[in-house]
């Protein structure tokens, strides 16, 4: 996509480099008319997209317009508008360089796509199980019944420690982390203590209810299966 | 390699005292990366290489990055239409860019999206801040990039990498290993595209 470019007496060229030396005071911001700037602007408009950021780097030519020309509050502290319009400057001082970097980015996009290679595009998507629809509270609860029994086998020692809801869902979500889908079973590690079991129980249950995982079953192994909910990583 | 190749090969693998010259050795060995990078999926990186072959054979570790910068050499003198690159801290076979037109042709339709205007500047913050969150992200773009930051995050270009310790806990997202591979970078020092 091309910048607009845009002539005034003192410039001539896109407006983000017009932008840019503004910031760096190359060119005198009480200077330059934006009324004129606003209207070509407005006539040289093909895209929305090309739109928005227009508009941002107008607007942003404005407000250091504006400050230069409204009086300095005489009471204010003298440093800060200063440090203010410098923070300004910086932020966008650092989106040109930001764009830059985009442009660099689909270049090299542009590259790599010239070559073709085996690798495997992640789908996206993983592929969708059958659904809690399937599962009924009996299955589930028989699974733990063969973990609990599995379980009694193979202990030793009996120790006293508290296991938290919280923790065991921290814990499970480092678990799917990498493999984002899991079967059930791995998450019941033998070594556990019944209390331990049931913890992290209830544990999956508190995610399912929050929607973090889903549980469902493999359409072809009929394995059941835990897995992450994506995109659920939100705040 | 030819049939009566293997076997020798097979021979000294069975037999402990029998050592191969290291020429012949590096031979054999780049033999074998050629067939692991011709099979694989993804970039092979160089620990996996070693990891795969020390299975069944010893060898000085030097023999590998040799015989793998004599593979590359190799394709490029011979005129192969593919070379050996290093991308996404692996080596990865690619065909040479002159082909593009006619694979393209082969691979209608199931191309990959480019990144849009967008997507690349939220990833050249992201690829250069991580980990950032998104009212980070958003306050460099002054706009909103919670759409992009899910398309992002969908196609595995990004990915969430914890929590800061923040009100609210925000999301830190960095780049994953993906990103690397669609834009042909070798690792994150070639990032150097800044101005």
């Amino acid at each position: 996509m091309d910048s607009l470019l845009l002539k005034t007496p003192q410039f001539q060229g896109p407006l983000e480099l017009l932008c840019t030396l503004v910031q760096k005071e190359e060119i005198p911001i009480c200077e330059l008319e934006i009324h004129s700037l606003v209207l070509q602007i407005k006539e040289l408009l093909s895209c929305l997209e090309q739109a928005a950021e227009s508009i941002g780097f107008a607007g942003h030519l404005l407000l250091l317009k504006s400050r230069y020309l409204l009086p300095q509050d005489p009471l204010a502290v003298a440093e800060e508008p200063e440090g203010l319009n410098r923070t300004l400057m910086e932020n966008l001082i650092e989106y040109c360089q930001f764009k830059e970097a985009a442009r660099a980015l689909a270049n090299r996009e542009e590259q790599a796509r010239e070559s073709y290679t085996r690798y495997k595009y992640p789908q996206g998507e993983i592929k969708k199980p059958l659904g809690i629809d399937h599962l009924s509270l009996s299955d589930l609860a028989s699974i733990f019944e063969q973990i609990l029994q599995k379980a009694a086998k193979g202990r030793t020692t009996i120790e006293k420690e508290e296991w938290q809801v919280a923790d065991k869902i921290e814990w499970i979500q480092k678990q799917l982390e990498t493999a984002k889908q899991t079967p059930f079973e791995t998450l019941f590690p033998l070594t556990c203590s019944k209390l331990e079991l049931i913890v992290i129980f209830l544990a999956l249950l508190e995610m399912m209810k929050l929607g973090v995982i889903q549980v469902g079953k493999d359409a072809e192994t009929k394995t059941i299966l835990v897995i992450l909910v994506y995109g659920k990583e939100r705040n | 390699m030819g049939k009566k190749e293997i076997n020798l090969f097979e021979e000294q693998l069975s037999l402990p005292g029998f050592a191969p010259s290291e020429r012949e050795q590096k031979h054999l060995i780049k033999k074998i990366i050629e067939a692991l990078l011709f099979a694989s999926a993804e970039p092979l990186s160089l620990q996996k290489i070693r990891e795969i072959l020390e299975t069944k054979i010893s060898f000085k570790p030097k023999i590998l990055r040799d015989a793998l910068e004599d593979l590359q050499d190799e394709y490029i003198h011979q005129q192969r239409a593919f070379r050996l690159e290093e991308t996404a801290e692996g080596y990865l076979l690619k065909t040479c860019e002159e082909y593009a037109p006619f694979i393209q042709q082969l691979f209608r339709n199931k191309r990959q999206e480019k990144v849009s205007q967008a997507q690349a500047e939220v990833l050249a913050i992201i690829a250069y801040k991580q980990p950032i969150t998104k009212p980070g992200i958003d306050a460099i773009r002054g706009v909103d990039s919670s759409g992009t930051l899910q398309i992002l995050l969908e196609r595995e270009l990004i990915q969430a990498m914890g929590r800061q310790e923040a009100p609210g806990r925000p999301t830190l997202y960095g780049i994953t290993p993906h990103f690397l591979f669609h834009f042909g970078l070798k690792d994150m020092s070639e990032l150097n595209l800044k101005g």
